[in-house]
């Protein structure tokens, strides 16, 4: 009985799989015949995330457990792990910002990509910490590390999950089916994992690196909102108007919230 | 003389019962004294009787037909215009400050994740009730016997909460999350999952059973109660109940629960074993000597949070055979698989079913004397989980202060 159900299962996911690639081809294939705008990959925006405001110190995290017990994660690390947060350069750049247009895109379906988006469990740390994932796209949680985590989705519009991930134990995966706003994860036995995904429903997004940089590729031409957001400092709407060539350059400056 | 025979009586019927009452504890404790005799034998002793619940009724027809009627008019109103639905941001800004200072959210606590839910305009809702008798009679029952914990408009803030020591805080039903439920991880329950809750109650926490109310007024609440799980959709602009299976994909067929396998020495081991390899000790367990020991974390802790950002006090204590939504093997089972989507307990569906119930098993274990006992040996072959934190420390629970 129990071996049919698995079998059946099994089928199942194959089928499913299937299915999705098939789907996600033939949907590729759709946009591409109807693309009637000029989709020039060397027409980008690009731009730099700046912070204004005193620099500050990114404090060491308490890798503590509930109860106050010392956790596992201090064996995997030498030095003290400093808080992600809120990452400013020398020069006050600002990492970790996703940038995505909100408005002045076309209602189309927009390919799948083919290669998963990875959360990575490393040394007690989410990795990346923001990240973008298209509707539609694979998700896959890993446990690189020799201790169980647990993934927790604080997600609204799709449903939420929680799953538990022991050493060794294999990828764990999702796929979302509609488009949400920044949705919070992370992991209860040790709480200082935190990281952030947006699900977007086109491939127009970036994170910015350490250095504040960003750069989306192949807007078609038109106006559109521009947002950014960054999990301490909030949100920031900019409108701009993408020509056929050349890149278009867009400045974010974040402030304190408690200013 | 006469005065005497009644007591005589009475001591006499006292002794009988005693005897009949050894009698039966002698004839009760015969697979306890075999159990740990011989081992292979037992198998069929074990076998615990049937637990699974009752198959759950149905909702009434009328009852059904009631809410559909609500959806399709909470639908109509969202597309017209979603304005009337949405509180005004003065009412919005107020509703707001009345929950913190009436629901136990901490002052530290950001409270702007919930705009969403508080957005909707609960008295917008209720005016869609006209006509609809089994809403307005969950309405006027609600009233009458749930506000004063779930609050008025039901968001959880009853006046009972500004005095709150029991534990978790009522639910809010504007989220439609509910821990016991027979469906998977972030979806809503069913109908008869909500009906078991008020039928039962939860276990050990200050929510009774409703017993005593009639099954049709049950039936009421149930979807009175569905049609608070509306929020703000800022992503769309409409306003959407959680429990319309038209929008998004938060409802879900409940999970099929087999046949409970043979409870065995090596099913109760399994289960120790899976207890430590899947993390459950983690969470459920405060001594490491016992892997389900005295067993919960409490307090000095602030990530542990329910829907509406209050705290959650501690860890279930596995061992005293309170659960919230029952003991029964059926009840462990499914909580196991669709995790309680409140509180940081995930979701176990992605291992295999046998596992589950070996889990369960295990966990039965601690507190029914007549179950196998998992030897501690067994703790040797649960994999990795290496632990700096103990290399001689001595005692868990006195390394945090010790090593600071």
């Amino acid at each position: 009985m129990r071996c049919s159900r698995a079998k059946a299962i099994a089928t199942l996911t194959v089928c499913t799989l299937l299915g999705l690639t098939l789907a996600g081809q033939h949907r590729g294939a759709d946009a591409d015949d109807k693309s009637d705008e000029t989709t020039d990959d060397n027409a980008s925006v690009v731009g730099v995330v700046k912070f204004d405001g005193e620099r500050l110190k990114r404090k060491p995290l308490v890798l503590r457990e509930k109860g106050g017990k010392l956790s596992d994660c201090h064996i995997l690390h030498d030095n003290p792990l400093l808080d992600e947060s809120r990452i400013v350069s020398a020069k006050g750049e600002l990492a970790n910002v996703f940038i995505y247009v909100k408005k002045g895109l076309k209602k189309k379906i927009y390919p799948i990509p083919k290669s998963p988006a990875l959360l990575n469990q490393e040394k007690c740390m989410f990795r990346p910490r923001v990240q973008g994932i298209q509707v539609g796209q694979e998700f896959l949680m890993r446990n690189s590390d020799p201790m169980t985590h647990n993934v927790r989705s604080f997600a609204r519009r799709n449903r939420a999950f929680n799953v538990a991930q022991p050493a060794k134990s294999p990828d764990r995966d999702r796929v979302f089916t509609r488009g949400e706003g920044a949705v919070k994860l992370q992991c209860d036995i040790h709480p200082w994992m935190k990281a952030y995904y947006f699900v977007m429903e086109h491939p127009y997004f970036a994170v910015t690196n350490e250095k504040g940089q960003f750069k989306i590729n192949g807007l078609p031409t038109g106006e559109y909102t521009l947002v950014a957001w960054h999990e301490e400092y909030g949100e920031q709407k900019v409108e701009i108007t993408v020509a056929a060539t050349g890149s278009t350059d867009v400045g974010f400056t974040f402030e304190d919230k408690a200013k | 003389m006469r005065n005497l025979v009644s007591p005589l009586l009475s001591i006499t019927a006292l002794l009988i019962a005693i005897a009949v009452g050894v009698l039966h504890f002698t004839s009760d404790s015969g697979p306890n004294s075999a159990s740990n005799s011989s081992t292979s034998q037992t198998a069929e002793l074990y076998q615990p009787a049937l637990e699974h619940d009752p198959p759950t009724p149905q909702p009434p027809e009328s009852a059904i037909r009631d809410f559909d009627t609500f959806l399709d008019r909470l639908r109509e109103a969202s597309q017209n215009s979603v304005t009337s639905l949405v509180l005004h941001k003065d009412a919005l800004v107020r509703a707001e400050q009345v929950f913190r200072e009436s629901a136990g959210v901490p002052d530290n606590v950001p409270i702007e994740m919930h705009s969403p839910f508080f957005t909707v305009d609960p008295e917008a809702i209720f005016a869609l009730y006209f006509d609809l008798p089994t809403l307005e009679r969950g309405l006027g029952l609600f009233q009458q016997h749930c506000s004063q914990c779930h609050g008025p408009y039901g968001r959880g803030n009853g006046s009972a909460t500004q005095r709150w020591y029991t534990g978790n805080f009522p639910r809010n039903f504007w989220y439609g999350k509910f821990k016991n439920r027979s469906t998977e991880y972030g979806t809503v329950p069913t109908d008869g999952d909500l009906y078991r809750t008020l039928t039962r109650g939860l276990y050990g926490s200050t929510m009774p059973p409703f017993r005593h109310l009639s099954a049709e007024d049950r039936w009421s609440l149930v979807e009175f109660i569905k049609s608070l799980a509306g929020f703000y959709d800022d992503y769309d602009e409409t306003v959407v109940n959680r429990f319309d299976s038209d929008i998004g994909n938060w409802s879900a067929a409940p999970l099929e629960i087999g046949e409970e396998p043979t409870v065995t020495l090596e099913s109760v081991t399994r289960g120790r074993i899976l207890f430590i390899e899947q993390g459950c000790v983690k969470c459920h367990q405060s001594n490491k000597s016992k892997p389900v020991g005295l067993a919960r974390w409490e307090g000095g802790f602030d990530s542990w949070l329910d829907e509406m950002n209050r705290p959650i006090e501690h860890s279930r204590d596995l061992t005293n055979q309170v659960f919230r939504s029952g003991a029964a093997s059926s009840d462990l089972f499914r909580i196991i698989s669709g995790g309680p989507t409140i509180g940081p307990m995930p979701s176990y569906l992605n291992i295999a079913e046998e596992k589950r119930w070996d889990l369960v098993h295990y966990v039965q274990s601690v507190f029914k004397p007549d179950y196998p006992q998992a030897p501690a040996t067994a703790d040797a072959q649960a994999n990795p989980p290496k632990t700096g934190d103990d290399n001689g420390t001595g005692a868990p629970g006195g390394v945090g202060s010790a090593e600071k």
